[in-house]
């Protein structure tokens, strides 16, 4: 990968840096994240079973 | 300070808002760790929210066994800065100063002028990705063996003795570059 080469950048002060911090919105996104259930194990663990059940059901009779 | 750290996380792994203060404590730290190796800085405080919100998603695997969360945060930090280099976002970067310029012409032994300047940038940028995050470890943020075998999961000795190595290999091909 290509790189570019920065000589003595300017240095960004540290109130600036923590003026950026946003501790709210990162756990907005935490719990929009928590509200997708479809991406989690549980929902495919469950989808899985239920559907290895239904093979055997449908194969049984 | 690690007890208090530890409580923190137990806290926060039932209540993500109590990592707050431990965002706060690490965010400028995680974000200079970001921006060394970018070349936008938007894109450096985007990295960095994304570091935290990996680190909250992983919070419940995290456990203390001799890896301070700092270094945690640092590997968090190191696979998320892959994945926007990968992902196009952002430039790689290597940033230097001018006092680190002069710290290895002393080490190379050689005098501090443009040329050799060039040939420095150019043997850095030709140096291979774990190379270049041992001698930026080490040489740009000057962290210990110790942290920067816990960030690039290696035991110190083998973290000093593959940073001496690197240097070896950014000290050949800057030779290599003499008749620029």
């Amino acid at each position: 990968m290509k790189r570019k080469v920065v000589c003595d950048r300017w240095k960004i002060p540290s109130e600036e840096i923590r003026k950026q911090q946003d501790f709210e919105s990162i756990l907005n996104e935490l719990k929009k994240d928590s509200n997708v259930y479809w991406k989690s194990i549980g929902f495919w663990g469950t989808v899985g079973t239920s559907a290895v059940a239904l093979f055997f059901l449908i194969s049984l009779f | 300070m690690l007890n208090q750290e530890q409580e923190w996380i137990i806290l926060a792994k039932e209540n993500p808002k109590y990592f707050a203060p431990l965002y706060e404590k690490y965010h400028e730290q995680i974000f200079r760790y970001v921006y060394q190796r970018m070349d936008d800085k938007q894109s450096a405080y985007d990295v960095t929210s994304q570091v935290f919100l990996k680190a909250l998603k992983n919070l419940g695997r995290y456990e203390y066994r001799g890896v301070p969360l700092a270094s945690w945060l640092y590997r968090i930090a190191k696979s998320e800065l892959n994945q926007a280099f990968r992902d196009n976002k952002a430039k790689k970067t290597i940033n230097i100063d001018n006092m680190q310029v002069a710290t290895f012409m002393e080490v190379f032994e050689e005098e501090t002028n443009n040329i050799n300047k060039k040939r420095l940038f150019k043997a850095l940028s030709e140096l291979n990705d774990l190379d270049l995050q041992l001698i930026e470890l080490r040489y740009f943020e000057d962290r210990p063996y110790r942290e920067i075998g816990e960030i690039l999961s290696f035991k110190e000795n083998n973290a000093k003795v593959k940073t001496f190595r690197a240097l070896e290999k950014l000290k050949k091909s800057f030779n290599k570059n003499s008749r620029l």
